[in-house]
């Protein structure tokens, strides 16, 4: 029987923890380096900032490896590790009493693909037409109140479970699925004309 | 059937948001109503491009500094030991004696000390004296320091008072004498620090947790009470107090460790005439003698008790004296007897196993009779770590453990009880002799490293003992008197 690749990953996750909690570093890069990318994207949608996320994200592992010996393994340690970011981000985002960027302006360094200057390529019709509801989503999602959005991320984007989401956020999953809805419907409403672009 | 639009339920429904009954009739609106469908629709397409958006690449500096700052944890634990040490080292020189002992056994090894406070280092043999005052029920004034200061017999008698705790334990230095300071140190149980760093400090410290029996007189029978009382403390409480002493108590620390430095250099700061003949010139090599030199701290005099005792026979007999005075000048330390040992040898031999002492009336009776040193003390033991890190190992969780340090190459460290000069030190082959070391020799003992190849090779098919004859040399080289000895290899 072929197991999910996410139970293989959980298993893995509990493993390294197990570890890590022993004090074997490598064993806690290696969950590092399976969450990175989900707890550094998670802190940018809260930030709008790529250092400042970036500070986030090595803050949270940190903190995430100084308290392992707290964690129970109540949910996995993907979404442990992203509810410390969030926090960490949240607080970060307090303190500067800074408003979000505009996220199209962000340097997603994710290369021709939002390139529009890029004559060399002409891509096709759809695939501009994918750009260009990529950039609206992104400029809309930035209107979106910061904990619509963080939900919407870890739901839509990063594909997480509404118990995962429960957990990173640490509120009840009706509050999790509330949230989606208005985060879905305030998306909407900020994508305002562009909106003909999801006519598809 | 007409039912109004459901558009704000739209979400909810893709949020699995709704009861079963609201999800019910929204959906049953929906197949009616192809302007809510349409914006479901949006919905679902907006849903996707959220869920399509490119994730940002991570900076390569995130897991770095995670990393770095994991691995830099057990630095930080590190630093904890230095601190800790001096406090409790400090209660100790200010309380009792066998409490201060007990104490620096337990929670740090000189080295540790001599790293970080080696600035302190003369502050700390003031209180040492003090303390040992104290405890010894017998107040030291400032006349009784000044006395001790002095190169005389007086200033080694003042000294056994103050730091001889209790009644000196059997040993044997390179005069004959016991250093007693050791016996009672190294008869204590295994002091359970097998975290605490190495010492990084020449003549660093082994860690004290193979702190074995009590040391073995070499040749006892010759102890001279009067001189042995005021070796003995002061060796025994710098050693553990100090944190600078004994380099290597376990292993029979040598190549770092402080015979030479701290010979002269007790004898530089409290016994002055002492090593006067060497001293001056010694002064400014000690300087750039080795690595050691500069970083020991005067509290490590005491170490050399030993050493400094047949010194003392031959020059003065005040250097013992300098454990107790508060160190002023610079020690004096022969280049190429910069690398000492800070531990008696009685005690690296019991430690070590692997000491032998060989007096000329025993060892080379025929070299006995001309033999001006009178007694020879040779230990062969492992080279005493000279930095800290060198076996050390930590992990995550800040704790730091250290692996048995390599057993070659050997140090052979070879003294004399009173200074013969010129000479050199000729390594007892089965095939031959061979010149392995080639000086001065009056003080301070020589040092010698021998590698693998050269123990297997002198030592012969037994493999367990090494034969070596010492050789006092005139000027043209020709042989005034020689001692020969065997070691043990560990």
């Amino acid at each position: 029987m072929i197991e999910h690749p996410l139970d293989l990953e959980a298993q893995r996750d509990e493993a390294d923890v197990a570890r890590a909690r022993g004090g074997d570093v490598d064993a806690f890069d290696a969950l590092m380096a399976r969450h990175e990318s989900k707890v550094f994207n998670l802190c940018l949608w809260i930030l709008a900032d790529r250092d400042e996320a970036a500070d986030a994200a090595q803050d949270a592992f940190i903190r995430a490896y100084r308290h392992l010996k707290k964690f129970r393994g109540d949910c996995g340690f993907g979404a442990w590790v992203s509810r410390i970011a969030v926090n960490v981000a949240r607080d970060a985002l307090k303190k500067k009493r800074k408003r979000p960027r505009d996220f199209s302006s962000m340097e997603w360094e994710d290369g021709p693909e939002f390139d529009p200057e890029d004559e060399t390529a002409r891509p096709a019709p759809e695939e501009v037409a994918r750009r260009e509801r990529q950039i609206a989503v992104r400029c809309a999602l930035a209107k979106v109140p910061e904990n619509y959005r963080t939900t919407l991320i870890l739901f839509d984007l990063q594909g997480r479970s509404y118990e995962d989401c429960a957990a990173v956020l640490e509120v009840p999953m009706g509050t999790v699925k509330s949230r989606l809805s208005r985060a879905r419907a305030a998306l909407r409403d900020a994508l305002g004309a562009d909106r003909e672009l999801f006519d598809i | 059937m007409n039912s109004p639009h459901q558009r704000e339920q739209l979400p909810d429904l893709l949020s699995d948001a709704l009861d079963a009954n609201e999800r019910a009739r929204v959906e049953s609106h929906l197949r009616e109503c192809t302007q809510c469908s349409r914006e479901l629709h949006q919905l679902e397409q907006m849903q996707a491009a959220v869920a399509a958006l490119p994730a940002a690449p991570v900076p390569v500096s995130v897991r770095a500094n995670v990393r770095a700052q994991l691995r830099e944890k057990p630095r930080r634990t590190f630093a904890m030991p230095f601190a800790f040490p001096l406090k409790t080292s400090q209660l100790a020189w200010g309380g009792a004696a066998v409490v201060g002992a007990v104490g620096l056994m337990l929670l740090g090894r000189p080295s540790l000390q001599n790293d970080v406070y080696s600035q302190s280092a003369p502050v700390s043999e003031t209180e040492l004296a003090a303390g040992a005052a104290q405890s010894d029920g017998a107040p030291q004034d400032n006349a009784t320091a000044a006395k001790a200061s002095q190169p005389s017999a007086s200033a080694g008698a003042i000294l056994p008072k103050k730091l001889v705790p209790a009644k000196p334990a059997p040993g044997v230095d390179v005069n004959g004498k016991a250093p007693k300071a050791m016996a009672p140190l190294s008869q204590l149980p295994a002091p359970p620090r097998s975290t605490k760093p190495q010492s990084d400090a020449p003549g660093g410290a082994m860690p004290s947790f193979k702190f074995p029996a009590a040391p073995a007189p070499l040749s006892s029978p010759k102890i001279d009470k009067s001189k042995s009382r005021p070796v003995a403390p002061s060796a025994s409480e710098s050693e553990p107090k100090s944190k600078v002493g004994p380099a290597k108590p376990d292993n029979g620390a040598t190549k770092n460790a402080t015979p030479a430095q701290t010979a002269p250099e007790k004898a530089g700061k409290v016994a002055p005439k002492s090593l006067n003949d060497n001293s001056a010139q010694e002064n400014s090599a000690s300087r750039s003698a080795g690595p050691a030199a500069p970083t020991i701290p005067p509290i490590a005099n005491a170490m050399a008790a030993p050493i400094t005792q047949s010194e003392g026979g031959a020059n003065g007999a005040a250097s013992s004296a300098g454990s107790g005075a508060v160190p002023q000048t610079p020690r004096a330390v022969k280049p190429n007897m910069a690398l000492g040992r800070i531990a008696p040898p009685s005690a690296q031999k019991t430690r070590a196993g692997a000491v032998a002492s060989a007096d000329a009336a025993t060892a080379a009776p025929a070299a006995s009779a001309s033999w001006p040193g009178g007694k020879v003390n040779a230990t062969l033991a492992p080279r005493a770590q000279t930095k800290r890190g060198d076996n050390e190992r930590s992990n995550a969780a800040g704790n730091l453990s250290f692996a048995p340090p390599p057993k070659f190459p050997l140090v052979l460290t070879i003294g004399v009880a009173q200074p013969i000069g010129k000479a050199r030190l000729i390594l007892l082959m089965p095939g031959g002799e061979q010149t392995i070391w080639r000086g001065e020799l009056n003080a301070l003992p020589a040092q010698v490293e021998l590698s693998q190849a050269t123990i297997e090779k002198a030592s012969g098919k037994s493999g367990q003992t090494l034969r070596a004859r010492l050789e006092q040399i005139s000027g043209d080289d020709n042989l005034i008197s020689s001692s020969t000895f065997e070691l043990l290899v560990p």
